[in-house]
C-alpha cells in the first residue's frame, strides 16, 4: 500500500523482476477524520438497513414505523376531535404527550437495539475484516467510537422523529402558531436531554453486548435480557417496600434510569409504585451519564485488545 | 436406536454448547436470586407469590429462555447451511420437528421448572402468602402450566425459526409487543397469548394461585396451538428452500 513500488531491474544470473507498470495512488489522501467520519455516517446508514439488501431493511422499517404509529395517532385523534370541538378538553387528556412518549416507544427502541446494534460490531468481527479497518489511518480508537456514534446518532432519530411530528402535529392544528409554538417550547429542552440520554444510555450498553459477542443470536438475547431483567427485577423488590437493595437495583437497570431521568427533567412525578425510592432526580441523570462513559469506555479497551 | 432419539441426541448435544447453556443457567437462576433479594428484603407481610412469579418467570425468563433453545435447535443448522445434511436424508420432516421441538423443550422446562419451584418456596418459606392459599400447592400449580409453557413456546419459536430467518428477532417482538404492550392496550389479544395460557393451566389446577382471563379454556387453547405449530413447522420445514448464509 504505502511501500514505493519502484523500478527494480535487477539482472541477476537467476532472473530479474520488470516493472510492468502498476500505478501507485497519486491523488489526495483524505486521513483520519475522513475515514472517521465516513465510517460513522455508514455506520448511522446502516442502522436503517439503507445502503444494505432488502432483508436487512425489514426490521428497522417496522421498528421505525412502529415508534411513529403513536405520535401519527395522536395527531390524527387530536385533528378529528378538532373536527368535533372538543380539541383542547381532548388534548389536556391524551395520555401521549412529550414526557410520556419516550417511555410509551421503550420497549420498541430496546428492540431497535436488539436488531440493529449486533449489525454493526457482529458482521465485522464475524468475517474477520476488522484488520482491514485498523490498516487504514483510522485508529482502532476511532473506529470503535464511529460505529458507537453511528448508532447513538440512529437511535437519536428513532427518539426524536416522533416528537417532531408531534409538534407539528399540535402546532399546525391552532389557528394561532406563534402561540402553540411558544406553549410548546418550555418542552423542547427535556425532550431533546432526555431522547439523547435513552439514545446515549441504550446505545451504548447494547453495543458494548454486541462488541463481545460476534454471534448475533446471542448479542440479540443478551441485549434484551439486560434491558428487560433488571427492571422486572428492581420493580419485583421496590414494590415490597423501599429498601437499600431496592434503591441500588433502580440504579443498575437501564430503563428504570431512564424513568428515572424521564421524570426529572419533565418534573413530573412517577406515578407508578415503582419509585418511591428515595433518590434525587439528578441521581438518575448521573447513572445515565456514568452508564453511557462506562459503556464507551469499555467499547473502546475491548478493540484496543481484540485480535484482527 | 430410533431416527427420533438420534436426532434428539444429536440436538442436545449441539445444544448444550457451553457459552448458551452458562448464560440460560444465569438466566433460570434469576428468579431464584429474585426469592433471595426479597427475602434478604424482607419486611414479613403477605406476598403475592404469584404476581412475583409472574412478573418475573412467566413474563420475562420463560419466553428468552425457551427463545433461545426454540431457535437454535433447528434454526442454527438452517442458517450455517448444515441442515441440508438432516434433510437430505429419508426422514419424515414432522419426525425432525417433533424431536427438535421435544429437545427444546424439555431443555427449557428442565431450566425453570426447578428454578420456579425453588423461587416459589423461597417466596413462600418466610413470607405469608396471601390469607386462604396454600403456597406450595400455589407454587407447583404454577410450575406445571411453566412446565407446559416451555414446549409450548418451544414449538411456537421451532416454527418460527422455519418461518423466517430472522426468527429470534420476530419471536422477541412477539414476547414484547404482542404479549407485553399489546395485551394491555387490547385484552382481547390475550386469548392468543402464550403467557395467558401458562397463567390459565395454573389457575385450572390450584384457582387461588394466580389469576387468568382464559381459565381453565387454557388447556384447549394450549393444546390447539401446540399443535398448530407443530404441524405449521413440519409444512413449512417440507417446502424449505435452502439459502445462503446473509
Amino acid at each position: 500500500m504505502s511501500e514505493p513500488v519502484t523500478a527494480a531491474t535487477s539482472a541477476g544470473a537467476t532472473g530479474s523482476i520488470y516493472d510492468i507498470g502498476y500505478r501507485r495512488y497519486e491523488g489526495t489522501r483524505l486521513g483520519r477524520g475522513h475515514a472517521a467520519r465516513s465510517l460513522f455516517v455508514h455506520s448511522l446508514r446502516s442502522s436503517y438497513g439503507i445502503g444494505r439488501g432488502g432483508r436487512a431493511k425489514i426490521a428497522p422499517i417496522i421498528l421505525g414505523v412502529m415508534a411513529l404509529i403513536p405520535a401519527v395517532g395522536i395527531v390524527a385523534a387530536l385533528t378529528l376531535f378538532a373536527q368535533f370541538g372538543a380539541g383542547r378538553e381532548f388534548d389536556e387528556q391524551v395520555p401521549i404527550r412529550y414526557d410520556t412518549y419516550a417511555g410509551t416507544i421503550s420497549t420498541i427502541v430496546i428492540l431497535f437495539c436488539a436488531a440493529q446494534a449486533p449489525e454493526l460490531f457482529g458482521r465485522d468481527q464475524r468475517h474477520g475484516v476488522l484488520a482491514l479497518y485498523f490498516a487504514r489511518a483510522l485508529r482502532r480508537s476511532d473506529y470503535a467510537l464511529a460505529r458507537i456514534g453511528g448508532f447513538i446518532a440512529a437511535l437519536l432519530i428513532l427518539e426524536l422523529l416522533p416528537q417532531v411530528i408531534l409538534f407539528l402535529g399540535r402546532v399546525l392544528l391552532t389557528s394561532d402558531i406563534p402561540e402553540a409554538v411558544a406553549d410548546d417550547l418550555p418542552s423542547v429542552g427535556p425532550v431533546l436531554a432526555q431522547s439523547a440520554l435513552a439514545a446515549g444510555l441504550l446505545g451504548g450498553l447494547s453495543m458494548v453486548v454486541s462488541a463481545f459477542t460476534p454471534r448475533r443470536a446471542y448479542a440479540v438475547a443478551g441485549i434484551i435480557a439486560l434491558f428487560t431483567i433488571p427492571n422486572v427485577v428492581a420493580g419485583i423488590v421496590v414494590g415490597l417496600g423501599s429498601s437499600t437493595i431496592g434503591t441500588w437495583l433502580t440504579l443498575v437497570s437501564p430503563t428504570s434510569i431512564l424513568d428515572g431521568t424521564n421524570a426529572f427533567l419533565f418534573d413530573t412525578r412517577l406515578d407508578s409504585d415503582f419509585f418511591f425510592v428515595d433518590l434525587p432526580g439528578i441521581a438518575f441523570v448521573g447513572a445515565a451519564l456514568v452508564g453511557i462513559g462506562g459503556s464507551i469506555a469499555i467499547t473502546l479497551r475491548r478493540f484496543a485488545r481484540i485480535a484482527t | 436406536m430410533t431416527i427420533f432419539s438420534e436426532i434428539a441426541t444429536i440436538t442436545l448435544r449441539a445444544l448444550l454448547g457451553r457459552r448458551r447453556t452458562l448464560l440460560m443457567l444465569l438466566l433460570a437462576a434469576i428468579p431464584i436470586l429474585v426469592g433471595l433479594l426479597v427475602r434478604a428484603n424482607g419486611r414479613p407481610g403477605a406476598v403475592d407469590i404469584g404476581a412475583i412469579l409472574d412478573g418475573i418467570m412467566i413474563r420475562v425468563v420463560l419466553p428468552l429462555v425457551a427463545l433461545v433453545f426454540g431457535t437454535a435447535a433447528l434454526g442454527s443448522e438452517l442458517e450455517d447451511g448444515t441442515a441440508v445434511h438432516l434433510l437430505t436424508k429419508p426422514i419424515r420432516r414432522s419426525t425432525i420437528v417433533l424431536a427438535k421441538i421435544t429437545v427444546a423443550g424439555t431443555l427449557t422446562a428442565a431450566m425453570l421448572v426447578p428454578s420456579t419451584i425453588i423461587a416459589g418456596l423461597l417466596l413462600a418459606g418466610m413470607l405469608n402468602a396471601r390469607p386462604g392459599v396454600d403456597p406450595v400447592a400455589q407454587v407447583f400449580a404454577i410450575a406445571i402450566g411453566v412446565l407446559v409453557g416451555s414446549y409450548l413456546y418451544a414449538a411456537i419459536f421451532v416454527a418460527l425459526s422455519i418461518v423466517t430467518s430472522r426468527g429470534l428477532l420476530v419471536g422477541l417482538g412477539y414476547a414484547l409487543i404482542w404479549e407485553g404492550i399489546l395485551a394491555g392496550l387490547l385484552p382481547g389479544s390475550q386469548v392468543f397469548s402464550v403467557r395467558e395460557y401458562v397463567r390459565g393451566i395454573a389457575e385450572t389446577i390450584e384457582p387461588a394461585a394466580i389469576e387468568s382471563i382464559v381459565g381453565s379454556t387454557a388447556v384447549v387453547y394450549a393444546s390447539i396451538a401446540l399443535v398448530a405449530a407443530t404441524v405449521i413447522a413440519s409444512l413449512r420445514l417440507a417446502v424449505y428452500e435452502v439459502r445462503g448464509g446473509d
